[in-house]
């Protein structure tokens, strides 16, 4: 297990004109520049799907699904300083496509002659992020608990409270409002206080 | 309904709510004494106004005790919503002051404050747990698919465009072969140009057809070989062919 708090706040540290550039060399054909937001991102959208799916190869799959999509989309991205929260919308909405059982069509996982040994998920038993700091029955007990919220909900809690993006720029990616947002984190909280309450010391 | 009436009509409404102006209600009494049926409109609409008065006064059964368990949960959401804001931390800092010098007698409420902290303590914990990749190897796994994503658009793109090229040289091929032909196939080797007009001049005499090219046809190709000029050519006359002879190049 790796615990790198400061990784997952990488890309909100962009303000946006770096994407920008990249994006408009990626569209002139620069393929390094696309490297540079891969590098920027990846992070961040192998995170939020890990915690949307609960499972590493699925995240995998489902990070890797959304930059290919991002990648043959791009030339449609309005804002291009918007990258990461457009990327993080296509990251959540395969997630989530993936949880309803209609998973991406590509997987770069299982193409012939492609052995991933560097992504390759720890083995069954290690994977679970709750097993250093948080014991394992707690961990999968807030798994279950963060996987039977309502999809708002989950995805709200999961970038705020989990990823600690801005409240902003989490109803810029969910396409609801600051309030919304705050409500949905605050509707999951209240939900996982109560599942959870056996957790929770006085 | 005309206008006047419809005017009645909306006049005998308002009056119902005693909403009309001194003009207005002068107006419609003067029609009503003049004409029964605004009377009668303004008798309808009265009754209609006591029936929906009385309507709205019959006694609903009502679960106070439902009303006030709702009215109490929206408050403790509320009071459980501002807590969670307290200990996010997401509050300004006067609401922030408020609601501790609200909450700071209220048991229940620190509680719940306390509650959505330690929650948010777990799930601090739980996301800092980072599963193990190998974030250079995952970067270069995505890099190389998207590279093979571009080549195959660029091999769709070559395809699309060598597809199009073919068309088009097939077009031209044949448009080629096709020229060729006809020019065999004309009189002096040259495609007439434009429309071109046969008149039979009195086939009942001797069968005398007169032939005649488009002088608007470009000098070059009209007269390309020395060929006589179109004035000269009209009028030639030819023996009329006989059945299943041709024209070639008609």
């Amino acid at each position: 297990m790796e615990s790198d708090p400061a990784a997952k706040l990488t890309a909100v540290s962009s303000d946006g004109s770096e994407d920008a550039s990249w994006v408009a060399s990626t569209l002139a054909g620069d393929l390094r520049a696309f490297d540079r937001l891969i590098e920027r991102y990846q992070r961040r959208a192998l995170s939020v799907a890990y915690r949307l799916l609960g499972n590493l190869d699925d995240a995998s799959e489902v990070c890797q699904e959304a930059f290919l999509r991002a990648y043959r989309s791009l030339d449609t991205l309005d804002a291009a300083g918007r990258f990461g929260a457009w990327l993080m919308r296509i990251v959540s909405n395969l997630a989530l496509n993936f949880r309803r059982g209609r998973k991406p069509t590509l997987s770069l996982f299982t193409e012939e002659g492609e052995g991933d040994e560097a992504m390759q998920p720890p083995a069954r038993g290690t994977q679970t992020p709750a097993q250093t700091a948080i014991s394992g029955e707690l961990g999968e007990a807030i798994q279950k608990a963060v996987d039977g919220l309502p999809e708002k909900q989950r995805l709200a809690l999961v970038m705020f409270a989990i990823e600690g993006m801005p409240q902003k720029e989490v109803a810029e990616i969910l396409e609801m409002s600051v309030e919304a947002v705050k409500w949905n984190v605050f509707a999951a909280r209240k939900t996982l206080r109560e599942r959870l309450a056996e957790y929770l010391t006085e | 309904m005309n206008r006047d009436a419809e005017q009645l009509e909306r006049l005998a409404s308002e009056a119902a709510d005693a909403t009309l102006s001194a003009a207005e209600r002068a107006q419609l009494e003067k029609a009503a004494a003049a004409d029964p049926q605004v009377r009668a409109a303004v008798g309808a609409y009265a009754r209609l106004a006591a029936r929906l008065k009385a309507w709205r006064a019959l006694p609903t059964s009502v679960d106070l005790g439902a009303a006030a368990q709702a009215i109490h949960d929206r408050i403790e959401s509320q009071t459980e919503f501002t807590m969670s804001q307290y200990a996010d931390g997401a509050l300004s800092e006067a609401d922030a002051r408020a609601a501790a010098l609200r909450f700071s007698g209220d048991a229940n409420a620190m509680r719940i404050e306390r509650e959505h902290r330690q929650v948010q303590e777990l799930l601090d914990q739980w996301g800092t747990q980072q599963p193990a990749v190998d974030w250079s190897a995952m970067q270069a796994r995505i890099s190389a698919a998207v590279r093979r994503e571009a080549a195959t658009a660029g091999r769709r793109r070559w395809f699309r465009w060598a597809g199009g090229l073919a068309v088009a040289a097939s077009v031209v091929v044949a448009a080629l072969v096709g020229f060729r032909t006809l020019r065999g196939r004309t009189p002096g080797g040259v495609l007439p140009q434009g429309p071109v007009q046969v008149r039979i001049d009195r086939p009942d005499a001797g069968g005398v057809a007169a032939v005649k090219f488009d002088e608007s046809a470009p000098e070059g190709i009209k007269n390309p070989n020395g060929l006589q000029k179109p004035e000269e050519r009209r009028g030639v006359a030819a023996k009329s062919p006989a059945r299943g002879d041709e024209y070639p190049g008609f």
